[in-house]
């Protein structure tokens, strides 16, 4: 050890040898044992947990020095927690605030032999982040959500819609009926809201006595679009005889669903976004005018205008109502058959019914009454509570898309979803990389290794270790293992905390002395 | 941090190779001589003891005779060389490429040191290093000391000797 120590001091210049004897004499005393070996990380590596840990254990052979120590977030934002560590056999590295998502901690420490040793542990808390699983209790709380929606559009639809038909009608037909669903949609608006909360949070129903799923929600596009509703709800409430109120009412209601959901979400926006003002103020004419017409059918002169209107109306809310579902249904026929494809269905065939009611109404019902004919009013009427309750039942319908992405984006996940290739190369062994998906969270590697003519190399061990040095993300290693079925190598388990270019170093052991080691990056979504 | 950073500098430039490595005590060896090779394993898999060690005797290196130790089964694996060699005037075309104690029970706590001999070819290259892989087998675990890459931060790197210059016979 001595010589092996002095030959490689005389290379040096004599001008440091003394500097360096000096360091030596320092450190060097507790120096001679082997180098410090990671035995355990708590929670394992790759582990889901239900709640955060309080902190973090890496368990070595022997004490070390973290240099650094680095949390990276979900959202990639990175605490530096060095600091809070110190040196030790065990490092325990405490956690605070911890969101839901994938963590990497990145490490590297010193032994006491002045290797430094990085490596880098993946934990998820709830859920792993980019795989969305819904728990089983949710249940309960996607029915409040549903009904919340279901009361607050149909109760805001009806009322605000029938306040500008009144407005425009003329009378009070209907306007108790009117005021109490306004009031039901103004109720159900802030509860939609808070659920909202919840369900972006992965929260209980108890937690909506706190402030944090309001505020969740309010920062989300609902914020404002529940905001615009409830100012509808209260100017229709407040709009008596004040015509202007009931139409600012009206427009301020379908500014509110343009600027929210699946379909304003849609892209061109310019497009999108018009089309479904456009079909939520045709939507306000039709179904608010119901109510009062209903109520005023002996006073001619609404019926009259509305049947001469009318047509406008359907014509925008079909043309408007056909321009959002192809946005949304894509381009892939294949993801058609979702379960949006089926609300959509569902929907287009309970307005074939209600066109047929309205064409009766129209065609066979409206002269009669006009003319004074008291069995043709009664019988309108009746239809015309049919036409209502369907009505509610396709808002119903409508409120379950809350819950089901547009085929559009099922289409657009696909695409993030297919595969990452990497190859690398150094003779004699050719590797092919793929990651299924490619993209950061759980994913899965497979490893095909070939010499150059491409036949199939054995190898007793493949080592992946990857890292994102710029990211300050240190070598996360897996192994992989056999799979005969393929007589390839794969990674069922690898969890890539961030997106981006990731290095690879990939460890072969072709035989029992002889290892080979291929380098090479892949970009990952 | 900047002074732990420092003082993880200075250990690494001064602790090169590591004590921490299965390593040859004499790092450097003659072209075309003899070389003791004393292999010192300094710790177990991780915890656990060591049981069996495994040498690789690669091409240009003949003649080889391990030393028996106590406590250790010894065995040798022999094959045709590549190429004959002169072991002062008779060609040797066969001879030890893998050496294997095992039986033994060398527990993470403490040190010993494996034995072996054998000749350098006078044709091998000036200034190379040459590698002994080795494979450190415990109790279900094992640490293939088999990389040849010469990489300061491998972290099971083969040991090695640095070829000199010998004199002429």
């Amino acid at each position: 050890m001595l010589g092996l120590l002095r030959s490689g001091l005389f290379r040096i210049g004599t001008l440091h040898l003394a500097a360096l004897v000096g360091v030596l004499l320092v450190l060097w005393a507790p120096a001679l044992q082997a180098h410090a070996v990671l035995q355990s990380v708590t929670p394992a590596d790759g582990s889901l947990l239900q709640t955060a840990p309080d902190a973090l254990r890496l368990r070595f052979n022997e004490a070390v020095r973290p240099l650094s120590i680095r949390l990276i977030g979900p959202n990639g934002a990175v605490q530096d927690l060095t600091a809070q560590v110190p040196g030790a056999a065990e490092l325990v590295i405490p956690l605070e605030g911890i969101t839901q998502g994938s963590h990497v901690l990145s490490w590297r420490v010193v032994s006491d032999d002045g290797h430094p040793i990085p490596g880098a542990m993946v934990f998820s808390v709830g859920e792993i982040t980019g795989a969305t699983a819904p728990e089983a209790d949710d249940g309960t709380l996607y029915l409040a959500i549903w009904l919340a929606r279901f009361v607050m559009v149909a109760g805001l639809i009806v009322g605000v819609g029938g306040a500008a038909a009144l407005a425009w009608i003329g009378g009070k037909g209907g306007h108790r009926s009117l005021r109490l669903m306004t009031i039901a949609g103004l109720v159900a608006a802030p509860v939609y809201l808070g659920l909202h909360g919840l369900d972006a949070l992965g929260l209980g129903f108890a937690a909506l006595v706190s402030p944090a799923p309001w505020l969740a929600a309010a920062g989300t596009s609902f914020g404002p679009a529940i905001a615009l509703a409830m100012l509808a709800g209260l100017l229709a409430l407040g709009s008596g005889r004040l015509r202007g109120l009931a139409w600012a009412a009206m427009v301020l209601l379908a500014l509110s669903f343009a600027i929210s959901g699946h379909a304003g979400a849609a892209t061109p926006r310019w497009l999108t976004r018009p089309m479904v003002f456009l079909h939520l103020l045709a939507l306000l004419f039709w179904i608010g005018a119901l109510i009062p017409l209903a109520a005023t059918l002996r006073r001619s002169e609404g019926l009259r205008r509305f049947s001469s209107r009318i047509p406008v109306a359907l014509t925008l809310l079909f043309g408007s109502g056909l321009a959002l579902a192809m946005i949304q249904l894509g381009p892939k026929p294949a993801h058609w058959q979702s379960a949006y494809g089926a609300i959509l269905a569902a929907k287009l065939g309970l307005i074939a019914l209600l066109l047929a009611l309205a064409g009766w109404n129209r065609w066979r019902l409206t002269g009669p009454v006009l003319a004074g004919d008291d069995e043709a009013v009664a019988r309108m009427r009746r239809v015309i509570g049919a036409e209502v309750l369907l009505s509610l039942v396709i808002l119903g319908l409508t409120a379950g898309w809350r819950f089901t992405p547009p085929p559009r984006a099922l289409a657009a996940a696909e695409q993030i979803t297919a595969p990452a290739f990497a190859h690398l190369h150094a003779d004699p062994v050719m590797a092919m990389l793929s990651l299924d998906p490619g993209r950061s969270g759980p994913t899965r590697a497979e490893i095909d290794l070939t010499d150059a003519e491409m036949a199939p190399i054995e190898a007793l061990a493949v080592t992946l270790h990857l890292s994102q040095p710029d990211q300050g993300v240190e070598r996360l290693t897996r192994s992989a293992s056999h799979d005969p079925a393929t007589g390839g190598w794969r990674i069922d388990d690898l969890l890539l905390p961030l997106p981006g270019l990731w290095q690879l170093e990939m460890e072969i052991r072709l035989t029992r002395f002889k290892m080979i080691r291929l380098q090479g990056e892949i970009a990952v979504e | 941090m900047i002074r732990n950073t420092l003082i993880s500098l200075a250990f690494a430039a001064i602790a090169a190779p590591a004590f921490a490595h299965v390593s040859l005590e004499q790092p450097e060896a003659k072209v075309g001589a003899t070389y003791k090779a004393v292999l010192r394993v300094p710790h177990g898999c991780g915890d656990l003891a060591t049981q069996t060690l495994r040498v690789q005797i690669p091409e240009g290196f003949f003649n080889v005779k391990p030393m028996p130790k106590a406590g250790w089964v010894l065995e040798t694996v022999k094959g045709k060389y590549a190429k004959a060699y002169d072991k002062h005037g008779t060609e040797v075309t066969e001879g030890v490429q893998e050496i294997v104690w095992s039986g033994g029970d060398l527990p993470n706590e403490f040190y010993d040191e494996f034995t072996f001999r054998g000749s350098f070819a006078g044709d091998l290259p000036v200034g190379s290093t040459f590698y002994f892989p080795v494979v450190q087998e415990c109790a279900g675990a094992q640490e293939a000391w088999i990389d040849t890459s010469g990489d300061e931060n491998a972290e099971l790197p083969a040991p090695g000797v640095v070829l000199i210059e010998g004199k002429a016979h």
